[in-house]
């Protein structure tokens, strides 16, 4: 089983139905091929998608959007994690996903945020795979 | 169960339908209080959906289009809108 994490902004693509969608669809449907897989986010995404959407879109299709998907506990781990690297790395919610993704053995990262990727790729602490979709 | 205005139900009556039909079940409220039910016609026979991937890449490929174009959140980029979240957030917690 494939581990699939969405940073937030992915969510937000996929909810808001923006032009990213296609290639988000692109690479999920080359994971179902190879093997099963299943998609979650961090809690703190959760709350997160909720409240950055909350004047936009009808709540309804917050919560279909998020049938299917997991969401992953926040740990006072992850954030020991979070706050242990704010002298190198000032963005904490950041921090917390990469520890979501360690804690949780994801295998699979997608996000479109370029800065997150340049800035954390080494903090994660296993062979994962990062997709940046643009 | 999730709660929903009666406006809210008036204005997207044939979503929430839909969405009862396909299992989820909803409390209306009138002037903030629950008055209402809207449910499934046989709760007991519906199963939650599995979270999987290929449930979610089913739900990808067969919802319906919306157009949210001319939300304020649409067009901002991943910084723009972790940055709006922020000063949302702050605007919140100093009031």
């Amino acid at each position: 089983m494939i581990s699939v994490f969405f940073d937030t902004n992915i969510m937000i693509d996929l909810i808001l139905q923006r032009t990213r969608v296609s290639k988000i669809q692109h690479i999920l449907e080359q994971i179902d091929v190879l093997q099963k897989f299943q998609i979650s986010i961090s809690a703190k995404s959760f709350a997160d998608i909720y409240y950055i959407l909350r004047k936009d879109v009808l709540k309804l299709h917050i919560d279909n959007a998020l049938e299917s998907i997991i969401i992953l506990d926040s740990s006072s781990s992850s954030c020991k994690f979070a706050t242990q690297n704010t002298d190198k790395h000032d963005d904490v919610e950041d921090l917390m996903q990469v520890a979501c993704c360690n804690e949780n053995k994801i295998d699979i990262f997608i996000t479109a945020d370029i800065s997150f990727v340049k800035r954390y790729n080494r903090l994660f602490n296993r062979q994962i795979q990062i997709e940046l979709i643009q | 169960m999730t709660t929903i205005t009666s406006l809210d139900l008036r204005n997207n009556l044939q979503q929430y339908l839909l969405a009862a039909n396909n299992g989820q079940e909803f409390v209306v409220t009138l002037r903030g209080k629950p008055v209402a039910n809207l449910s499934p016609k046989s709760v007991g026979d519906i199963k939650p959906k599995p979270k999987t991937g290929k449930a979610f890449l089913e739900y990808i490929k067969n919802r319906k289009a919306l157009d949210y174009s001319d939300s304020l959140v649409f067009n901002m980029s991943v910084e723009e809108t972790k940055e709006y979240a922020r000063s949302e957030r702050a605007k919140k917690y100093s009031l």
